[in-house]
Order: structure tokens, then sequence, then C-alpha cells
């Protein structure tokens, strides 16, 4: 007799899995916390340095917590306005719409602060286009501000938007039959419905600028405004270095992660809700109004201009002289594609991002599986600890590895499984994450169904599990393949001959050469979504309907 | 299907394990360097290829890409057949990050470093990671300034940083260091990152030990732009951000309508230097990777990127003035010493961090 709950995951498969897990994320994530707690023991004055002068931790905390707190909200509110107007009003084409509002995502962020500089600078393409002055000050918290917003909406609009197309609709249904007007049953019964979404777009959000190096550098930096991922690089690589100082503000970011994960599981715990039902939707969907038309064509606009002007910078040959027909053309692109370096990284950036994709929503697949079903204490210290790099810098994470593959695994070191490990354990949380809130809203019948028909755990897995969760796990498919395409800081100093894409193009933007950079960075995105765009086609379903959760 | 799941599981173990197998046997290092041979390269410099070579040479470095191209070439014309060149490319800062956190492992990979300034350098060695450079032929064209009395490093290359305006938006830049904190110039002057910069670090520390600190304070009431690095610097410049600027002259070569001064007190130089690591098993490979990089040969590309080797007879970049005819200013390593510690502090109370 079997009861329920207790079935399925075979004891083999659980504790390899287990220990795969733990070999790869804990060693890194020991190291630093070994290395602080060994400072705090031998060189406790040197610990309280820290938090002795404001500058250190108070300063960039503060900040840290404003611009990333200030943008998720914002992320979140343009996220909800948009999912709502695109999944309850009918506009033409709204999976096109749909994938260029969730365009942004793909662009690395550094990238999109640079574009933004450019634009907006004095003497810069919107002064020089328009021959006005610039009304924006492009550097300084605000900037950052509206960067990280635009940037990271996207997350907001998935999750969101996902919620809003599976959201059961007998509630609302009843809700019409009773006369109740349109708004109230907008505000009292969808909105609080589609919490858990709401709140995981903002984590998500917040995760990502919280531990975001590239644009608080290139927007914060210039009129001294600090954050902790500023400053952690600061500590770690410019003499005199106080590498000790800058993993335990990196703890301090782990922290943050982990809270804000102990809230979202507060959250969700306390309202579940099944979402996948065998009944169809019947709901409401008025007209696309032309105020909401209007918004969706602005936004897209304001979205679109950073990265249109690294784009447009990467046609212009001499950035400086005027820009005339003499000064534009494919130059860069032609002295770009022409470095074996460039096509090599290119391979590399393929070849890992595909593979730690792959790998991470398998074992993404896995381990939400274990953590969902199994009822043990082994599955809920495994979610946790999927969770510890969740908002650690990238320079940090890559750092561990290093100390840790030296002795571990030494093998392996230098070569492209090097960064594949630092990608798996960068964005293994994502995918974790994505899957198991779908896991979540499925009931056990079924597989237990399967089971009791004789089907064994990798029969039950392919059948039944794999089909239902699809979507989920196709979106942290691309999720990860897109984090990975544009991670820079851990590719950055594990980097050894085999390059990536974004590393190179990082490299010609910090030495001088824009135009090779912004060109570069224009083929990394239009790749990007052309890989996108056919994954999506062989695996048969519609960009937007990929999303990621927290 | 458990059995079937199984099967397919040992062909992925096979796989994984025919992978790593096969990984090991393609890097087995050659065995390269038993007969000594004399290289003739196109300066007509020779060296003789030393005894013991592992065949392996790890070079850890900041230098450009445009000069690390080069050099690989030269490298793959002249030595490849005896020893293999490989090298990992970063800012200075990570580089050394990269360093300690290998020494940390146990298991430093690099043979040679070779940063952009000295006191990033100065951390290697500090932790015990640098030993003493060979004694080479090519150390008698560079002057005794630019080598470590205890042997430990040499100078290879030499940054120059001036200031650089932008001739269509100022017709009389400023002179000199000095004039930099004349009230006309307020928002009109970019400098970068001390705490991101290595080079503009060392200029900073240079300018600290001749006018002290009060130069930085009076300079922040000009409200400078204060970008990341030197080279975001002059795109600034460049593009008309802010019309004047401190950076290198190797940024002349990609902003060509960029002009510079060199000031009156003088253009900071700053030094490059290069290292053996400590307890490298590939001494010998090191060696003749340090030959080649102090010789004549390899300075032709650092004149090519718009930078100056410290060679007494190193080639002068084009449209760059020869490194004699240039003003410098009065400095020393030990002058600059001193403040340091103090940098992170003073720099982040002057301009926010």
């Amino acid at each position: 007799m079997l009861l329920r709950g207790q079935m399925m995951i075979p004891t083999a498969t659980k504790l390899s899995l287990i220990a795969i897990v733990f070999f790869l994320i804990i060693p890194p994530i020991a190291f630093i916390t070994w290395d602080v707690s060994y400072l705090g023991f031998t060189n406790f004055e040197k610990l309280r340095v820290l938090f002795s002068k404001p500058y250190y931790f108070e300063i960039p905390f503060r900040n840290s917590i404003i611009v990333c707190g200030i943008s998720a909200v914002l992320s979140t509110i343009l996220g909800l306005i948009l999912a709502w107007l695109l999944a309850r009003r009918a506009f033409k084409r709204e999976g096109t719409l749909l994938s260029l509002l969730t365009g942004p995502y793909v662009m690395p962020s550094f990238a999109m602060a640079i574009g933004w500089v450019l634009l907006w600078t004095k003497n810069g393409f919107f002064e020089k286009l328009s021959g006005l002055s610039s009304p924006i000050n492009p550097y300084g918290p605000l900037s950052m501000i509206i960067i990280f917003a635009l940037h990271n909406y996207p997350l907001a609009l998935l999750s969101i938007y996902t919620g809003l197309k599976n959201l059961s609709p007998e509630l609302e249904e009843a809700a019409r039959i009773h006369g109740i007007p349109s708004r109230t049953i907008s505000l009292k019964i969808i909105l609080p419905l589609l919490r858990p979404h709401i709140l995981s777009g903002f984590i998500l959000a917040f995760a990502y600028s919280i531990s975001e190096f590239g644009a608080p550098a290139v927007l914060g930096i210039p009129v001294g405004y600090p954050v902790l991922t500023t400053m952690i690089y600061s500590f770690m690589t410019v003499a005199p270095i106080e590498y000790e100082l800058a993993e335990a503000l990196s703890l301090v970011l782990s922290a943050i992660g982990i809270t804000l994960l102990a809230v979202n599981y507060f959250v969700l715990k306390e309202k579940r809700y099944v979402a996948i039902t065998g009944k169809t939707a019947r709901i409401e969907i008025k007209k696309g109004s032309k105020l909401g038309a209007t918004l969706i064509v602005l936004i897209l606009i304001f979205v679109y201009l950073p990265i249109a002007s690294v784009v447009f910078g990467s046609f212009i040959k001499t950035i400086g002289l005027p820009i005339n027909a003499e000064n534009i053309g494919l130059y860069h692109f032609q002295r770009v594609l022409n470095m074996s370096r460039v096509l090599n990284a290119l391979w590399t950036t393929m070849l890992v991002s595909i593979s730690a994709a792959t790998i991470a929503s398998l074992l993404g697949l896995l381990v939400a599986y274990t953590v969902v079903r199994g009822k043990g204490l082994e599955s809920k210290i495994m979610d946790y600890v999927i969770f510890l790099p969740f908002s650690i810098p990238g320079l940090v994470i890559g750092v561990g590895l290093i100390v840790t593959s030296g002795r571990l695994y030494p093998i392996i070191y230098g070569t492209w499984a090097m960064l594949l490990l630092a990608f798996l354990i960068r964005f293994l949380p994502y995918a974790t994450r994505t899957i198991e809130s779908t896991l979540m809203q499925i009931d056990e019948s079924l597989e237990e169904a399967s089971r009791i028909h004789g089907a064994g755990f990798f029969k039950t897995l392919r059948g039944i599990v794999i089909p239902i969760t699809l979507r989920a796990i196709l979106s942290s498919w691309i999720f990860v393949f897109n984090s990975s395409v544009k991670e820079l800081s851990a590719s950055a100093i594990l980097s050894v001959q085999v390059e990536t894409a974004i590393v190179v193009a990082f490299m010609m933007f910090s030495e001088g050469f824009f135009g090779d950079g912004a060109a570069l960075t224009t083929i990394l995105i239009a790749l990007t979504l052309a890989t996108t765009w056919i994954f999506s086609k062989i695996a048969k379903i519609a960009v937007p309907e990929i999303a990621p959760t927290a | 299907m458990a059995s079937k799941s199984t099967v397919w599981m040992v062909i992925i173990l096979i796989v994984v394990i025919a992978g790593i197998g096969g990984y090991y046997l393609y890097t087995k290092p050659s065995e390269g360097g038993s007969n000594v041979a004399t290289i003739t390269m196109s300066t007509g410099e020779k060296i003789e290829i030393p005894n013991g070579l592992s065949g392996n040479v790890m070079l850890y470095t900041s230098i450009p890409q445009e000069i690390m191209d080069g050099w690989v070439k030269d490298w793959n014309t002249y030595f490849a057949n005896y020893t293999k060149l490989d090298y990992y490319r970063a800012g200075s800062g990570t580089v050394v990050a990269k360093i300690l956190a290998e020494q940390k492992a146990g298991n430093v990979k690099a043979d040679v470093v070779y940063l952009a300034g000295y006191f990033d350098f100065k951390t290697l060695m500090d932790n015990g990671l640098i030993t003493k450079l060979p004694t080479v032929p090519e150390m008698n064209s560079i002057p005794d300034q630019y080598k470590d009395p205890n042997g430990y490093y040499i100078m290879g290359r030499l940054l120059v940083m001036v200031i650089v305006y932008n001739p269509s938006l100022v017709s009389n830049p400023p002179k000199s260091w000095q004039d930099l904190l004349q009230p006309q110039w307020k928002d009109k002057i970019v400098i970068a990152n001390p705490l991101v910069s290595g080079s503009w670090q060392y200029s900073v520390l240079a300018l600290v030990s001749k006018y002290g600190w009060g130069y930085f304070q009076q300079l922040k009431q000009n409200n400078p732009l204060v970008v990341q690095d030197v080279p975001d610097v002059a795109r600034s410049v460049a593009t008309g951000e802010r019309p004047i600027g401190v950076t290198l002259t190797m940024y002349l070569k990609t902003y060509t309508n960029l002009n510079y001064t060199i000031p009156t007190d003088g253009a900071i130089i700053i030094p490059s230097p290069i290292g053996i690591i400590n307890g490298t098993k590939n001494y010998a490979d090191a060696t003749l990777l340090l030959r080649y990089l102090l010789s004549k040969q390899a300075a032709i590309s650092l004149a090519n990127a718009y930078t100056y080797s410290s060679r007494t007879d190193g080639p002068t970049p084009p449209g760059l003035p020869p490194l004699t005819q240039i003003k410098t200013f009065e400095t020393s390593i030990s002058a600059l010493q001193a403040y340091v510690s103090g940098l992170r502090d003073n720099w982040t109370a002057i301009f926010g961090g």
C-alpha cells in the first residue's frame, strides 16, 4: 500500500542529487564564510573597520536598498500595468507586443547604462540630433533607478502575465454573475489572487539589481554614489586589496537574498491556489483603449532608447566626429567579425550558455521535484542551500570557485567547464524556483495514478511531470540561457583562453574601443534573440509564454 | 525501464570519462627544447633558446588586446615550436584578485605577470608570489631607474598621462596640472576613478605626493566628472561631454579628434612591471618570455598602440614625441608608497566613492 508523498523518488537518485547540489554550491560559499569568520576570530579589529566608516558599509548598503527597492517597485508596477493591458485588453498582435516588451531583459545592463549616458549626456546623441539641451542628467541614483527598472520589469511582467493567463476563472465568473462591477472584481478578486506572482516579480527584480555591478559602476561612480557591489569590487580589485572585507559584504548580500526568499515562502504558503484546472476560461476581454495603446508605445520607445543608442553607436566609425554619411557604416562590424578571438568567444558563449541552460533546467526539475514532493528535512535544506548564491555578485562566486576548484576539481580549471559551473551556481536558484512554483500547483494524484499502474520513477517523470511542467522547464531554459550570455563578472575572472563574448565586448569598452564593443554587443543581442526565437519554434511555444518566477 | 535509464547513465559516464581522458592527452606538455637553438627576430636581435624548457608558459597581464595580439603573432613566428604561450588578460585588479585566489587554492597558474602599475604588483610581492628575475642581456638596454634594486621586477612599458582636450570646444587648454584648478574650467573637466583605474591611481598618488590632498580638494571645487577608467575619459572628451580630461596618450589612437598638452610641470610616467611567479615549474620558459617582452621586437607592438617601451632604443609611437622630449613629472615609487594606504579614505572623503 502506497502512502501519499512517500513514493516516487528512488533513494539513489535523491542521494546523488543531494551530492551534486551540495558539491556544486557549498564549497565556494563555505570558503567565503570561512574566510570572513577566520578574519573575525584572528583580526576582529579589521572586520570592525567595515562598520567604522560610513562609506565602507552604511552608505553603500543604504544606497543599494534605496535604489534597488525603488526600482523593483517601479519594475513591478510597470510589469503589472503592462501584463494587465496585454492579458485583459484585446490588442492586435499580443504575442509580438509581449516579445517586444520583454526584450530589454536580454540586453546586458552595463551596455544599457552606457547607451543611457551616450544618449542624454552633454553633446550626446539627443543633443546632437535634436539641437536641444538634454533634459536628463544621465548619472546618479535617479538614472540607476530608471535603468534597473527598465531592465528588470520584464521579469515582473512575465511573472504576472503568466499568473493572469493561468488564473482560474471561477471566482471571477461567480462575481460577475452576481453583478459586481469589474473594477471591484479586479481589486478585490484578481489582484489578491495575483499576489504570489507580483511578489515573485518584485523579488526577482530586486535580487537581480542588488547583485548587479555594471550599471551602478557606469552610472553611480561618476557622481560618488557607491552601492554594495561597487564597494565589493573596489575592495577586491584595488590596492590596497581588502579581500575579506569584500567577502563580508558579499555575505550581507547573500543574507538579503535569503531573507527575500523566506518572505516569498511565507506569503506563498499562506496563499496557495490551484491554477491548473481543466475548465475553459470565460474571462471578459475588453477592447484595447487609445490610452492603453499610447502607454504601451511610450514605454516601448523609452525602453528601447538606451539600447538603440548603443546599436546606433556601433555604426559610427569614430565617435566624437560629426555624424554624417562618411562616419557611418559597418566598419566596426567588419573589424569585429574578422577577429578570430571574437568568433571563438561567440562559439564559447553559445556552447556554455546552451549547456548551462540545459543542465540547469534538468537539474532544476529534479531538485524542484525532490523539494516539492519529498517531505524530509534534507529537501528543505537543499532548497535553502541552492539559494545561498542567489544574490552574491559574480566576482565573488568566481573567486570562491577558483579557490575551491583548485583543491576539489583541478582538472576543469581554466576550461569552459569552469564557466559552466559558475553559471549553474548563479542561475540554478532561478531555474529551480520557476519549476517549483509550477509543481506546487499540481496535485500529486496524477503521479500516484501513474505509479499505481506500475510506472517507475523516470517513466512517471517523463510521462507525467515533464509534460505538465514543460512550460516552466522551457521558461527556465530561456532564462538561464539569456542570463548566461550576459554574465560578466564571474566570467571575467574565470576565463583563461576560453573567453565569452560579453567579456571581450566589455574589455573593448574598457580599453577605449567603443565602436567595436558596441558592435559586438549588438551582435550578441541579435544572437540571443535569434536563439530564443529558434528555441521557441522548436519547442512550439510562443516566446511570451515563457516566464520565470521566483 | 529502469535498466534502460541505467544504460543511458553508463553511456553518459563513459562519454564524460573519455572526454576528460582525451583532454588530458591533448594538453599533455610537448617535449620541446632539448636542442640549443638561436632565434633571430626581425629587429636583428638574437635570443638563445634556454635549456630545460617544459613547453608551456602562462602570462597573466593587463596589457591591451592590440599589443597582446602583436606579441602572440611574434611568439608564434619565433618561439611557438619551443614553448606554447597562453595568456589571461583582464584589468590589473582582476588579474591580482585571480592570482590571490589561485594562491589560496595552492595552485598559481601564472608563470609571468605583466601589470599596468606598480602597486598592484606590490600586492603580489607582499604575498610572497614573486621570485627574483634572471639576469638577461635585454636588461642592458633598460635604464636602472626602471629596475628593482632587489631584482624582483623590471619595468617594460611606460604609460604617459597627459591633459587632453577637444579642440572644437577649447582653444586655449590648461597648460599644467595646477591650471586645472582654475575656476574657468568649472564643469569642464573629466577624470577617472583611482579606485577603479590603476594608471590613474598611480597619477593621483604622484600629484598628492607633490601637491598634497589639497590639490584634489581644490579640483573638487571645479566639479569634475569622475568616470570609471582612463579610456572613458578619452571618450567623454572626444564626444564633448566634458571638453578637458586627464588620460593616457594611448587613447589618442582611437579618438582621433583629441588633442593633448604635456603639462609644464611634467607628464606623469607610469611604468608597468614584469615579474616571474615564485615556485613556477616553467622557469626556463618564463625566462624566454621575459627576454622577448624586454626586446626591441616586443617594443614595436607597444609603439603601435601609442605606448612607450622602457628601452633606451625603443621605437617612438607614430604622431607622438620621443620620450626624451617629454618633460617628466618628478616622482618615484618610494615617494608614492606613503600615500597608498590612505588613498581609499581620502578619495572617498573628497569625491564620495
